[in-house]
């Protein structure tokens, strides 16, 4: 109770600091100076075309206006002001103002470099950059039909790999950027939208997003701290600008699974095991994958006058899965709002409101189904000689054929399991200028999120036919965010100096409680959930506090030396006090040499960068240093006819536990040729992160479990170049081309002392695996496959096994284990491409990861019986040995699941997009209009034998053992028709 | 200028003193009890009272599968099926186990997590005070947790010898494996705590579910039979053995202690049937309390896929064809079933009842303890509420029998004991000193009582039988011939691979 009264008492005095700053910044205002005179003009560009909403602003002040729809502004100036005058894709021009009262501006177009990018609580220029930031804009990816954000990162950006562990509808999706450091936490990169930390990709409208800039290396994270190491991602949401415009888009797609697995037909199953074909049978694999249907619709309006803009848009996406009965839906609606009180206040207001709906999405997509056996893996094992329903109607749900499996049509089709996510987001943005160099930012933010579940499955999955049951949660996270931010920026006669000083709050509360109601003798529905036999509750609270200041310095020379050196100091609830506080320094600096290149050198610019910084990692649970009994898991029937409430000893906690800390050094390149026609950017990394937050496991005889203990070492080196050129660049004809590559090479360096490997089963446990599946191992990288190796079949005459079975690498100790492969990629590539002829245009995306493996145990339970599957179903067992056939394909004999028979090579080359629009000109009442269709995952091209070589049973935060296909839901093929209209 | 100042100092003082609002709040110490149960607030009769039913938890889910007696599997009486994922079972029925091999870290980490729940209760006994009402209860609470602690490292001793013998919730990486002879004392101490702690017979419970100090005390009986056997072979033992036990048998009545007049109840699931008389110490199975209680070594796992079942735990036909017969060998094997589908013979269809011996997946015989009672549990169902007995009222009348013939005496108490087994197993069969070694007669007597409990691998081993009995394997065996080795060098399980490598001091 304490806790919540004391978050109470300072959400007041939160609220009560923000109301102050609103009165005294609003008094001192109106005291405030009267600007000297008025300078009023058109911007055009080089065409002498108007450009509305461009940028006019006072140098050195916010003081600025937006230039109007025929591209006509009109601003006060102090006297001996400068104006620069800015628009998106044109180049900055700076006009001193002088004695002129009327300026006409025409802005060149298009030097790229000249674009403001994010880097976190601030901006720089893109030329000024001394870190490694990928940015990407909306119009990077407005030629692609999506509505999942992380779909516009894949392939878009050198050293980050979107990885789609699952094609459910809704399911997490995994982001890394420059590989993975951490062996036990959360690997995924810190996302901050709108300068409020710890929001999710996943709610939000991709037709919102201004802007994504991607933080990779340290001397760019180190600002974000002990939530820096996995990188950041910033997400900038649009504003209104110029005249009122209402954007409308629609698009609908249909998905399918691109190829079916090769399967036994029912005949041949019944052949092969003696049995008769019952009704015809079934193909499990047509009866469980459909079509998928997504209707997407989004709509947005927006504009400005001189001191208001506004954007606000809705956003309603239904999807389908493609498999049955499942679905997923999102409506969101935004507004965001910037008002200029007067010429030193300004106040921006976002509001995000979001609903999500998931049906039947079991673990955010990791699996197909709550039984590890059922969904896909039983899909594939299920007995093909007997129909979904029995003649009376009624389901087959159990085969007498050996599967035990209950039949996964019935349960899916009898679950009714919804998840809705309520997020709730708004943040105010207040910015003042308090002197000519000095400008305050507070930045105060909430995001809510309220996680509903309620769930029954009418037949449960599993291995024997149990009663229906219900279960349900109810889950709220809050984080509230201030953020303080006093910048001071002046320029020096050939030098610019710019200091920022930042103090912030952060909390977060998650907490929740759900509800089992057990076996239900009575079939119902989710609201009977009190029909429930041995009902079963629990409850949750996570708070967690962090308190920073942070400290940022940039200089620059001349616009050839850009030096910047960033600190912050994070002092963090989950860690006990005398460890709570971590200090993440960063440097770094870049030079422009483009003065030795002559004018008419190809060469144009050259721009050489190197950065160091630490960053941290602080991703542990609340409570993780104290020991704790954990209620509710250790009740017992004590007297043997009712249940008691027991407890236990929950983890064991550890009061010395501190941040897990990445440093990194990065050196990189930028080279413009040909006028800037071709950019590339090319940088090198080494990243090494130590004091591990390292779940290290407890001697079963201990006690068991793990303990984190801050112990081990992962190094990370990589390479990644972005190449982007308008290849073709006419009056009609324009090609845009980019290509980035990454490669990331991974090193356990050490674990706990006298350690040298860990064993893990990142996909969970199966009695059919010898030795676990995975292993963590010093000098070797994460994601490390562990087991037997497959040497064919013993043949006739075999001494040493008998004829027919699989054969495996023994030694006189027996099995040999060994490491079997790996699923962490070598290197990645994505190349998108944009044409344009006149009024149509063209896009594609290639993505291409190469160089890892996939344990496929999507086939490995079918391949032999073994576990709750009698008999193989796989079509490559038509081929299986026979005396007189001696193939490597086993008839009998052991069926190690984590074998290297089932270890496949996952390379893929994909064409993820391919997009064909058609922009419609001059249609009366319209101000533009586009139609369009597109594909994706046209095609694959891969060695893979199961669904999909990108689908994996894990979790999208865990590296410890990635591409395990465990009945994982595999991306669909999806064709999709869209329109967009403007007005 | 001066205005500029002016709004300057205005703008720093809110500032200075929002930062100071805010900090103000900005709480960074944990509150631990906001949010979870303090273990240092854990002092009353009811917090050790859930601390036990905690342990009873680790108990439960101890013993929920097979694999808990993996190494058993050894034994004479015992097999599993030739294939599908019964890999481990099989090697440690062809005593090839390896320390790699799969379930074998089961008994070895679920005992040790019963072993852990019950030293955080020793090691704070003292912080339960309680009201002074209170203390036969406190007492007995206490008594069950050393009773238990003994019981585990018991088990552990007898499956992998040396073990490392941990009494304490501080983590200690490095502790090393102990003799097995400091390994008994230690139990002897714990089951010796536990008899003066316990009460006579415990309340609430109708059968010996909860340990009683009689419990203790038969334990400590088995304790020493096996501390006079392999590998210590300390005989004087045996008579101490014997005495404890007879100390037992003599206050039967007041433990609750008795032989149940039909052994096919044992199997029962009905609640006056699982919560016997016969029960010296149990683990009881409620089903209705919750899935999660049941027990899932029984019902299923006991038949042939041919009939529905699970294939896990089998008999051994040589074993079966040694069987003396009478009312006990129907209560103890199950051998004809209902065939799934048609057999591949042609001659039996689908839904007939037929002897073991025809069945395709696979032909061995059933137990009748690990199935349970076909009119109560049907082939297909693999969680059921039958009792896990670690030692029947039957189980110490044998040793006491035994242990006073191997101690050289020859009271007609200790023969009572014995002919009270015989005659619920054959009818009126008493046996005397004309008969034959009291001693011998009731080792055997151990063989088929006893037979697929899981007990008759641990008289096996102490008596360092092994290769003698398993000489005697049925070449129909469809596992196939023991092929490891049968010495007393092989009698244990390997330590699991997977705890050498979290304590690799473990693989010395």
């Amino acid at each position: 109770m304490k806790f919540f009264s004391n978050f109470f008492l300072c959400k007041v005095k939160n609220r009560l600091g923000l109301i102050l700053i609103v009165f005294f910044i609003g008094l001192g205002t109106n005291s405030a100076s009267a600007q000297a005179k008025t300078v009023q003009g058109t911007i055009t560009d080089e065409s002498g075309e108007p450009l509305p909403g461009a940028n006019v602003i006072e140098q050195g002040t916010s003081n600025g206006a937006v230039s109007d729809f025929d591209g006509n502004y009109i601003i006060d100036v102090s006297e001996e002001a400068s104006l620069a005058i800015s628009y998106v894709g044109f180049d900055t021009k700076v006009i001193v103002v002088g004695s002129q009262t009327i300026i006409n501006v025409s802005l060149n177009a298009n030097n790229v470099l000249d674009e403001v990018v994010l880097v976190g609580y601030g901006t720089q220029r893109k030329s000024d950059l001394t870190g490694s930031i990928s940015s990407i804009g909306a119009k990077d990816f407005e030629k692609q039909p999506i509505f999942r954000v992380e779909d516009a990162l894949s392939g878009r950006a050198s050293g980050v790999q979107v990885s789609k562990n699952s094609g459910a509808p809704g399911a997490d999706i995994k982001i890394r950027i420059r590989g993975a450091n951490s062996i036990s936490s959360n690997n995924q990169p810190l996302i901050v939208i709108d300068g409020i930390i710890g929001g999710e990709l996943k709610s939000i409208n991709t037709n919102d997003i201004q802007s994504m800039e991607i933080l990779k290396d340290a001397s760019a994270t180190a600002i974000y701290g002990s939530r820096g190491a996995n990188g950041v991602i910033l997400v900038t949401t649009k504003k209104g600008s110029g005249k009122a415009k209402i954007n409308v888009g629609y698009f609908t797609s249909v998905s399918e699974v691109p190829e079916f697995i090769d399967l036994l037909s029912s005949q041949e199953f019944a052949t092969i095991n003696g049995l008769t074909v019952t009704e015809g049978g079934a193909d499990y694999q047509k009866e469980f994958f459909q079509t998928g249907i997504t209707n997407n619709l989004q709509v947005s309006l927006s504009g400005s006058d001189d001191t208001f803009s506004y954007f606000i848009s809705g956003n309603s996406v239904d999807q389908s899965g493609v498999s049955i009965n499942t679905n997923y839906k999102r409506y969101s609606l935004r507004s965001n709002l910037n008002a200029k009180v007067n010429d030193k206040l300004s106040i921006g207001l976002n509001l995000f409101g979001g609903i999500e709906d998931s049906h039947n999405l079991v673990a955010n997509g990791e699996r197909t189904s709550t039984d590890v056996r059922g969904g896909i893996t039983a899909v594939l094992g299920w007995d093909p000689t007997l129909p979904v329903k029995n003649v009376n109607g009624n389901y087959n749900l159990m085969s007498p054929n050996g599967v035990g499996l209950v039949n996964p049509i019935a349960v899916r089709r009898e679950s009714d399991v919804n998840v809705t996510t309520n997020s709730f987001n708004a943040n105010l943005n207040l910015s003042y200028k308090i002197v000519d160099n000095l400008t305050l930012n507070v930045v105060g933010g909430l995001l809510h999120k309220n996680k509903i579940t309620e769930g029954y499955r009418g037949v449960p999955a599993g291995s024997s036919v149990e009663p229906p049951s219900a279960n349900g949660s109810f889950a709220s996270d809050i984080t509230l965010q201030n953020s303080n931010i006093l910048t001071w920026n002046k320029d020096f006669t050939k030098s610019n100096l710019k200091l920022t000083g930042i103090y912030e709050i952060y909390k977060n509360v998650n907490r929740g409680f759900s509800a089992n109601g057990g076996p239900m003798n009575i079939p119902a529905n989710f609201f009977s959930i009190q029909l429930g036999t041995t009902p079963n509750i629990s409850s949750i609270l996570k708070p967690r506090t962090m308190e920073s200041w942070i400290g940022r310095g940039e200089y620059n020379y001349n616009r050839k030396l850009f030096l910047t050196a960033t600190i912050r100091s994070d002092k963090s609830s989950v860690f006990a006090s005398g460890n709570q506080t971590g200090i993440f320094p960063s440097i770094s600096a870049a030079y422009q040499l483009d003065d030795i290149f002559s004018d008419n050198s190809f060469i144009n610019r050259l721009k050489l960068r190197g950065g160091y910084g630490e960053t941290g990692n602080q991703s542990i649970a609340p409570f993780s240093t104290s020991n704790t009994i954990s209620p509710g898991e250790a009740n017992f029937p004590i007297n043997g006819l009712s249940e008691s409430i027991g407890i236990a000893l929950g983890a064991t906690g550890n009061p010395d536990l501190t941040w897990e800390t990445t440093t990194q050094t990065n050196i990189g390149v930028d080279f413009s040729f040909f006028n800037s026609r071709i950019n590339l950017s090319a940088d090198a990394y080494r990243k090494n992160t130590t004091d591990l937050l390292l779940a290290v496991p407890i001697p079963a005889y201990e006690g068991g479990g793990t303990i984190l203990r801050n112990i081990g070492e992962v190094s990370n080196n990589g390479f990644e170049f972005n190449l982007d050129a308008k290849v073709v660049s006419t009056d009609k004809f324009n090609w845009i081309s980019a290509l980035n590559f990454s490669t990331n090479k991974n090193k356990v360096v050490s674990l706990t002392e006298g350690q040298t490997q860990i064993f893990v089963n990142p996909a969970g446990e199966n009695s059919n695996s010898a030795g676990s599946m995975g292993i963590i191992r010093v000098g070797d990288p994460l994601g490390q496959f562990y087991g037997p190796t497959f040497l064919g079949t013993h043949q006739s005459g075999a001494t040493d096994g008998t004829p027919g079975d699989a054969r495996y690498l023994e030694d006189t100790d027996g099995l040999v284990l060994g490491v079997t492969g790996n699923g962490t990629p070598d290197y990645t590539i994505g190349f998108n491409n944009t044409l344009t002829y006149g009024n149509l245009d063209l896009n594609f995306l290639i993505n291409m990861v190469q160089g890892f493996d996939v344990l496929n145990l999507s086939r490995a339970f079918v391949s032999l019986p073994g576990g709750a599957i009698n008999n193989a179903t796989i079509g490559e067992y038509r081929n299986r040995w026979t005396p007189t056939n001696e193939t490597n394909i086993p008839a009998t004999g052991n069926n190690f699941i984590n074998s290297s028979r089932f270890i496949e090579d996952g390379s893929f080359l994909r064409l993820s997009n391919i997009s064909l629009g058609y922009n419609i000109k001059e249609v009366k009442g319209f101000n533009s209009l586009r139609v369009y269709a597109s594909a994706q995952n046209l095609f694959t091209i891969t060695d893979y034998t199961g669904y999909d070589p990108e689908a994996s049973s894990t979790s999208a935060s865990s590296d410890s053992g990635s591409s395990i296909d465990w009945g994982a839901s595999p991306n669909p093929r999806t064709f999709t028709f869209g329109i967009n209209i403007g007005f | 200028m001066k205005n500029k100042l002016k709004i300057t100092r205005r703008v720093i003082t809110i500032v200075a003193l929002c930062v100071v609002f805010l900090t103000a709040c900005v709480n960074l110490e944990e509150d631990v009890s906001a949010a979870r149960l303090d273990p240092a607030n854990l002092t009353s009769l009811e917090g050790l009272e859930a601390s036990v039913v905690g342990a009873y938890k680790q108990v439960g889910l101890s013993v929920k599968w097979a694999q808990f007696w993996i190494n058993s599997f050894g034994a004479d009486d015992l097999t599993t099926h030739s294939g599908k994922n019964k890999i481990s079972f099989r090697e440690a029925d062809r005593r090839t186990l390896t320390s790699a091999s799969g379930r074998i870290n089961t008994a070895w980490e679920e005992s040790y997590k019963v072993i852990k729940s019950v030293n955080n209760i020793i090691e704070n006994k003292d912080n339960f005070e309680g009201k002074e009402s209170d203390r036969v209860a406190i007492n007995s609470l206490i008594g069950e947790a050393y009773f238990l602690r003994g019981l585990y490292y018991f088990n552990l001793t007898q499956t992998f010898g040396e073990v490392p013998l941990n009494l304490t919730i501080e983590i200690d990486p490095d502790l090393g494996k102990s003799e097995i002879s400091e390994i008994y004392t230690q139990i002897e101490s714990d089951f010796l705590n536990a008899e003066s702690l316990l009460p006579v017979k415990y309340p609430g419970v109708n059968a010996a579910i909860r340990p009683n100090s009689g419990s203790a005390r038969a334990f400590l009986a088995k304790l020493y039979l096996h501390w006079a056997g392999w590998p210590l072979k300390d005989s004087g033992k045996y008579a101490l053995a014997a005495s404890s036990a007879k100390t037992v048998i003599d206050n039967a009545g007041a433990h609750g202690f008795a032989l149940v007049p039909d052994m096919n109840t044992l199997w029962s699931i009905a609640d006056e049937n699982r919560l016997n008389s016969e029960i010296v110490f149990a683990v009881a199975h409620c089903v209705d309390c919750g899935n999660s209680y049941a027990n899932r070594h029984t019902g299923k796992l006991g038949y042939a896929s041919s009939v529905g079942g699970w294939n896990e735990v089998f008999a051994e036909i040589a074993f079966l064809e040694d069987f003396p017969e009478g009312p006990r060998k129907d209560a103890t094997y199950v051998l004809e079933g209902k065939l799934k589908k048609d057999d591949s013979d042609g001659i039996h269809k689908k839904g007939d009842i037929v002897n073991w011996t025809i069945f395709d997946d696979e032909a061995h015989p059933s137990f009748k303890k690990v199935t349970g009672l076909l009119e109560e549990i049907p082939t297909g169902n693999s969680s059921t509420s039958m009792t896990t007995y670690f030692m029947r009222y039957a189980d110490l009348l044998l040793i006491y029998a035994e242990a006073e013939g191997r101690s050289g005496g020859s009271s007609v108490e200790a023969w009572e004991a014995l002919n009270k087994v015989r005659r619920r197993a054959y009818g009126n069969s008493n046996v005397d000193l004309s008969t034959g070694d009291l001693a011998e007669l009731a080792f055997t007597e151990r063989k088929w009582e006893l037979a697929g409990e899981f007990i008759r691998w641990g008289d096996l081993v102490r008596m360092e039988r092994v290769a003698n009995a398993l000489a005697n394997r049925s070449t129909n065996e469809l596992v196939g011939p023991v092929e490891g080795d049968t010495s007393p060098a092989n009698y244990f399980s390997p330590i699991p691979q997977s705890e050498i490598d979290r304590a690799p001091q473990l693989s010395n």
